[in-house]
């Protein structure tokens, strides 16, 4: 019984210690964070959520937005329509256009200029909108070549689209996650905090610094419990 | 039975935010293993807990009603861990419902347990997390340098002869805290100690898991090997491991103290 609970005990803590690898160079991310909404670029953009590169001097390598195709928009006439014409688009069937997946999104990192997005610094990647699903799913954008970045200093991921893209980007539900309190989101040409919840996003860097991040606690506490239980026994035989 | 159902129905929403905490959170890994310990204490115990008389208790209702407000405050706005400590509440609720004061009695430790399933109170760790960080690299610097190396230390980051490690959040030592706060109850528990003696082992565990993550910390720096993948992860469980020594010592300790003054109360 006791070899096979080792054995059990051992093959656990490598399957743990497989898995326990520590993202590397990660300066925000709450992508895992529930979502309550989603905010159109179309109807609200251009987009941006900030983040900061704190004491260490890094490189940006990837990002990933959260993003769905928020559905059918409502076709905005142009002012100078004349009024007889006007009268067709108020049939329920013509008051949307179809997302015939011709619009698209750019993504762009932006440096910043007192809390709020100042100009662009380098171009990320787009996304056509045909890419996109109803459902929510992470977009991976990754550089082509690593942009330096410098040490605590604020910088902008934005999202804006000059052809009515469908795309809409995630609202977590809290501030929580990795490198999220403290920065900062705007949308409608407004700044706000984020402890109004921010857009979700993960921002990848890499660092010629090693991070000393602790074992995960499943192992620590797995490999504790083995030890604790090997005594026990060992102590039971031996007064037994 | 019904009643444990029951309960699971009215917090399954918390209870899946709590496992997905502990799936994705490193820090919280180790709360999978929570529920499994409770339950061998409690298998363990059976033969007192069997004894004792069934007393139903009227003052369950009062404690289930607080736990309801908390979950309602939580289903409201006031987040996961509200949720999660309405859930243990109700739990102890439903104890005395059903069996009354001399079974909560019994099942007052494995209760206790569950406070570490809770998930992270974001005010609190946001709060400790940096004066930790830097704490840890303080102590580890100053390691580094009484055994003679020159450490340059700027903020979290030391620079030990030319490799530059950063003491990152997860770092911060919280890993090493929570896990020995477990272990040094359920060890303390394992070995028959007396209730005072498990709240010192208690207290014991968080100079311990200061000090030995500010040693993981200086480890690290002494070679770019020993910061990442697997030689990490087992420089981390070694001296974890260290750490439980320590606390075993420690218990030793404690126990001949109990003696001598037991001895000496006899006289």
């Amino acid at each position: 019984v006791l070899t096979r609970t080792v054995g059990t005990i051992a093959t656990l803590f490598l399957f743990a210690l497989r898995g326990g690898a520590i993202p590397l160079g990660v300066l925000y991310n709450n992508l895992s964070d529930g979502t309550q909404t989603n905010h159109s670029v179309s109807a609200v953009g251009p987009l941006y959520d900030s983040f900061s590169t704190g004491s260490v001097v890094t490189s940006l390598v990837h990002v990933q937005l959260k993003l769905l195709n928020v559905g059918p928009i409502l076709y905005r006439l142009p002012s100078e329509t004349p009024l007889l014409l006007r009268a067709g688009y108020f049939r329920p069937a013509a008051r949307v256009r179809p997302h015939d997946g011709g619009g698209s999104i750019t993504v762009g990192l932006y440096a910043d200029s007192s809390t709020s997005p100042g100009a662009l610094l380098s171009g990320i990647g787009t996304l056509t909108d045909d890419s996109l699903t109803t459902m929510l799913a992470n977009y991976d954008f990754p550089l082509g070549s690593a942009y330096p970045l410098a040490a605590n200093q604020r910088y902008w991921i934005g999202i804006s689209t000059n052809n009515g893209s469908i795309a809409g980007w995630a609202v977590a539900q809290d501030d929580s996650g990795f490198g999220v309190p403290s920065e900062f989101w705007y949308a409608s040409g407004m700044a706000h905090p984020n402890t109004d919840p921010p857009f979700q996003m993960l921002v990848g860097g890499s660092s010629n610094i090693s991070p000393a991040a602790a074992p995960s606690t499943f192992i620590l506490v797995l490999v504790g419990l083995a030890g604790a239980s090997l005594y026990w026994n060992r102590r039971r035989i031996g007064t037994g | 039975m019904l009643a444990a159902l029951a309960l699971a129905l009215c917090y399954v929403s918390t209870l899946g935010g709590m496992v997905h905490q502990w799936w994705t959170d490193e820090d919280m890994g180790y709360g999978f293993l929570v529920p499994v310990v409770i339950g061998w204490i409690i298998w363990r115990e059976r033969g007192r807990w069997r004894s004792l008389p069934v007393r139903q208790s009227g003052w369950g209702f009062a404690v289930l009603a607080l736990g309801s407000a908390l979950q309602l405050a939580s289903v409201l706005g006031a987040g996961l861990f509200a949720g999660a400590l309405a859930f243990v509440l109700s739990l102890t609720g439903v104890v005395l419902c059903l069996f009354g004061f001399a079974w909560l009695q019994a099942w007052a430790f494995p209760l206790l347990l569950t406070l570490f399933m809770l998930p992270k109170l974001a005010i609190v760790y946001n709060q400790i997390t940096l004066p930790l960080q830097l704490l840890a690299t303080r102590l580890a610097g100053g390691m580094l340098r009484a055994v003679g190396f020159a450490v340059l230390r700027e903020g979290n980051i030391l620079n030990v002869a030319g490799h530059s490690i950063a003491v990152v959040e997860a770092c911060n030592g919280i890993r090493y805290l929570l896990p020995l706060a477990f272990l040094a109850l359920v060890i303390a528990y394992g070995w028959g100690a007396k209730s005072w003696m498990r709240v010192a082992m208690l207290g014991a565990a968080i100079p311990i898991a200061i000090v030995a993550n500010a040693l993981r910390v200086a480890f690290s720096g002494l070679s770019p090997v020993l910061t990442e993948g697997t030689p990490h992860a087992l420089l981390g469980t070694v001296i974890f491991l260290l750490c439980l020594g320590l606390l075993a010592g420690i218990y030793q300790l404690l126990a001949l103290a109990s003696v001598r003054l037991l001895t000496r109360a006899a006289r």
